[in-house]
């Protein structure tokens, strides 16, 4: 009698631990097997757009834009991210220090490096300049470089710099406050690069999405998981035993 | 929430560790030249250029012109190219048409580092392009590095592709 209830209770837990972990063992295994083929299915690389998660992570757009106008056009800096009016240049730099144009190109100055542009803002070349601290206009439209308190210019289209004696006039570049519509654009676009797939798949797959209640139901799960192995082994190890002997 | 945003902060911290300059374009010049290293050139993709330098990237040129400092022995070109998502910068000097030395100047991802080693660079020594614009020694991966090892590679085919595409060095006095 007593172990007939024993092993009621075994199929009993066996049965509500399926039912209950039933929904968690599939999200695990549909988000474990999107997490296996990461690449494949370009899930780093693809970023979250809906605004609705952008807001449960918290991911509000920057207020924090550095801009400068060259010749009808914008260059606006936001967090590491370079664009050239509504268009995105590039998503590693350090820091945007000015622009100029001058009749074949625009040059803008980074923290260590010049990017050379075409007028219509195509990337020609980037170089590297250490220690830049602003870019100007100097004899004969020329680029002028200010670097650790020396001024340089360039008169071969940034091929080679010459030393620029410090007194003569030099147009520097400044920033100023983008047209709002541009800010606005610019924010958005920056918003909705932030968040990878993969980085939100990897939150449902570990229960982080949810918060620490999330967390507790998947280690929950986990142990559910477990039993699940050991109640389903025992009943079956019971039949298999069952059997045999039925056959001695 | 707070957990999300401690997360976001680590994951840029652990990407960030592995960036690293090993040296800058003006030492491995020096280096290179003996202490006097030319007048930089440069190389404009023209339409056509572009064509064969996509098929060799696998995507469009990120630049319309390269920069090279050419000698009478050998000629020197740095180009950046991504491996996963930031730019790998490499250094490749050629001698007589074929790779005399391949370095990795500056590494900032934050897997694949593996690929700066003498062992993995050493590969690409005496490698030279064949008419289907690949090399014509193989050269063998890294676990682990996949995209950085193509990054390599497909800088060493660019470095070959674009050496043969600019005049040949002045033959020097004896």
């Amino acid at each position: 009698m007593k172990k007939n209830w024993f092993w009621r209770f075994l199929y009993k837990l066996h049965r509500y631990t399926g039912l209950f972990s039933a929904l968690i063992l599939i999200m695990l295994a549909v988000t474990g097997i999107a997490l296996n083929h990461t690449e494949d299915l370009e899930l780093d690389s693809q970023m979250v757009q809906s605004p609705t998660l952008l807001d449960w992570y918290n991911i509000k757009p920057s207020h924090k834009l550095k801009s400068f106008s060259t010749k009808d056009h914008w260059l606006t800096k936001v967090d590491q991210q370079l664009y050239f009016d509504h268009t995105l240049l590039s998503k590693n730099i350090k820091d945007l220090l000015g622009t100029v144009a001058t009749n074949d190109f625009i040059v803008v100055a980074l923290k260590d490096s010049l990017l050379l542009l075409s007028l219509q803002g195509e990337l020609i070349e980037q170089t590297t300049f250490e220690s830049i601290q602003n870019i100007g206009l100097g004899f004969q439209q020329n680029i002028v470089i200010k670097s650790n308190n020396s001024h340089f210019i360039s008169q071969d289209g940034l091929i080679s710099w010459d030393s620029y004696p410090k007194n003569n006039l030099v147009t520097w570049s400044n920033a100023s406050a983008a047209p709002q519509t541009l800010s606005q654009n610019i924010n958005h676009q920056f918003r909705s690069s932030i968040l990878p797939i993969e980085r939100v798949i990897l939150d449902i797959h570990s229960g982080r999405f949810f918060g620490y209640f999330g967390v507790i139901i998947v280690d929950i799960s986990g142990v559910f998981l477990i039993i699940l192995a050991l109640s389903g082994c025992a009943v079956w190890l019971k039949h298999k035993f069952r059997g045999l002997k039925r056959h001695k | 929430m707070p957990s999300k945003i401690i997360t976001f902060i680590l994951l840029i911290l652990c990407s960030s560790i592995h960036a690293k300059e090993y040296q800058s374009t003006d030492d491995f010049l020096n280096q290179v030249f003996t202490g006097s290293p030319p007048k930089a050139k440069v190389l404009w993709l023209k339409k056509d250029l572009q064509k064969k330098v996509s098929q060799i990237l696998k995507h469009r040129p990120g630049f319309l012109r390269t920069r090279y400092w050419q000698s009478s022995e050998q000629t020197v070109w740095i180009i950046n190219e991504i491996g996963k998502t930031k730019p790998i910068t490499i250094a490749v000097v050629i001698k007589d048409k074929k790779i005399d030395l391949l370095k990795v100047l500056s590494f900032r991802e934050s897997r694949g580092w593996e690929v700066k080693h003498d062992f993995f660079t050493q590969q690409f020594k005496q490698n030279s392009l064949n008419s289907d614009l690949r090399l014509t020694h193989p050269i063998d991966g890294i676990s682990g590095a996949t995209l950085s090892v193509r990054a390599l590679t497909k800088v060493a085919q660019l470095a070959l592709f674009f050496n043969s595409q600019i005049k040949e060095p002045p033959i020097k006095p004896n």
